[in-house]
């Protein structure tokens, strides 16, 4: 049960975390979609999996945070690459702020460890 | 070797699947999903990949299920009306269209008048025919009224003529189930004549009576009602009949018809002992 929560508490995190790491990705060059798939799955936990992303791609453009469009290589097969816009950049750079604040906050909690049980113990002595 | 990957047998089977599932996404969500799904296959698996590397791709990519429910949650559902198949319209197209026929139906066979009395209006026995009292016109009710004395423990009855003006056959089924005859009378038995009896200029009496009978659009038939008076009627006490209630089959619609006699019949004291009992 508290592993099923602790999975569930994992992929909300994920979720709200995927976002800004897409557009994080475009930011440094636009990106066709199984590009952006392996570099999200290169950085490790971030995907459940593959499909995802796409889903979440769609609903960045619908916000007006991506755009996409066809390109056609001499010698490759056309691809919708996708782009960061301005509002994307912006709200990037917000949570960029908010997430070094948040992970600091979410860090200095975690890190509090208890007192080793021993040297309590000598201490109150 | 397939030409792309999206031959592989495992990749139809999976694009299948995802069809199915996107029928729950907005038209427009599920086709730009399908493509990005088609697109990242293409990619993804090479022409010459074997079964388990197809199926690697297709287990990282997620199941279509998980696919759209994550699609879902980011768009919201397709709304109800275009969730549905063409089937589902075709059926319920057929079923509105059937229930307005229905419904047409009905409203035209309930649209058809009811049987008219007109022309004859006697009592049935010649020994009521006979010493029947004719009362001037009701000044309430315009109607006249046709007497007799009430012959306890014997039959009685009268007869009169239904004209069908209407366009439709009209078959006469049988009074309604709260039918009193006058007097209390008991066995009550109503029968249509089975010709007309403006065919052959037949009094009403010689003709041959059956039940359920029908009448044809414009024609007339003669309606007999026989009962066995089994009630003294007190002197100075009457009991009589001014409207008929019938069951009338129109179509395939079984209705009830008031028909409005033009003249009541009534029974009244009679000079002979009431039986016993």
């Amino acid at each position: 049960m508290y592993g099923m929560a602790m999975g569930i508490g994992l992929t909300e995190l994920r979720r709200g975390v995927l976002g800004p790491c897409v557009l994080a990705l475009l930011e440094l060059r636009p990106r066709f979609g199984l590009e952006l798939v392996r570099d999200l799955a290169d950085a490790g936990g971030l995907l459940t999996s593959d499909g995802t992303v796409y889903p979440l791609l769609n609903r960045l453009r619908d916000a007006g945070l991506v755009t996409s469009q066809w390109q056609v290589a001499e010698g490759q097969r056309a691809r919708r690459y996708y782009s960061i816009t301005e509002a994307g950049k912006q709200r990037l750079a917000a949570f960029r702020d908010d997430w070094a604040q948040f992970s600091a906050a979410v860090g200095g909690v975690l890190d509090r460890r208890i007192p080793d049980t021993a040297d309590a113990v000598q201490k109150g002595r | 070797m397939r030409e792309t990957a999206v031959g592989h047998p495992l990749v139809l089977e999976y694009l299948r699947q995802l069809d199915a599932a996107l029928k729950a996404l907005p038209v427009k969500n599920s086709r730009e999903l399908r493509e990005q799904v088609t697109a990242h296959l293409d990619e993804a698996v090479s022409p010459s990949a074997d079964d388990e590397a197809v199926a690697n791709v297709l287990r990282r990519l997620g199941s279509p299920g998980e696919l759209v429910a994550e699609a879902v949650s980011v768009t919201g559902k397709r709304p109800w009306p275009a969730r549905l198949g063409w089937r589902a319209w075709a059926l319920i197209a057929a079923a509105v269209i059937l229930i307005a026929a229905v419904i047409s139906y009905v409203a035209v066979i309930e649209s058809t008048g009811p049987l008219i009395a007109q022309g004859t209006s006697a009592w049935w026995y010649p020994q009521d025919y006979n010493r029947a009292v004719i009362t001037e016109p009701d000044r309430m009710t315009g109607m006249t009224e046709t007497t007799v004395p009430i012959r306890p423990g014997q039959r009685q009855g009268f007869v009169i003529e239904l004209f069908n003006f209407t366009g439709r056959t009209q078959t006469v089924l049988g009074t309604t189930e709260d039918f009193t005859a006058p007097g209390g009378g008991a066995n009550a038995q109503i029968g249509v004549s089975i010709v007309n009896p403006y065919r052959r200029n037949d009094a009403v009496w010689s003709l041959h009576y059956a039940l359920p009978a029908s009448i044809p659009p414009n024609q007339t038939r003669a309606l007999r009602v026989l009962w066995t008076s089994n009630h003294c009627l007190p002197t100075g006490g009457g009991s009589g009949i001014r409207q008929l209630t019938i069951r009338v089959r129109v179509g395939w619609i079984t209705r009830t018809e008031v028909i409005q006699l033009f003249q009541g019949f009534f029974l009244e004291h009679g000079k002979g002992p009431c039986p016993e009992g």
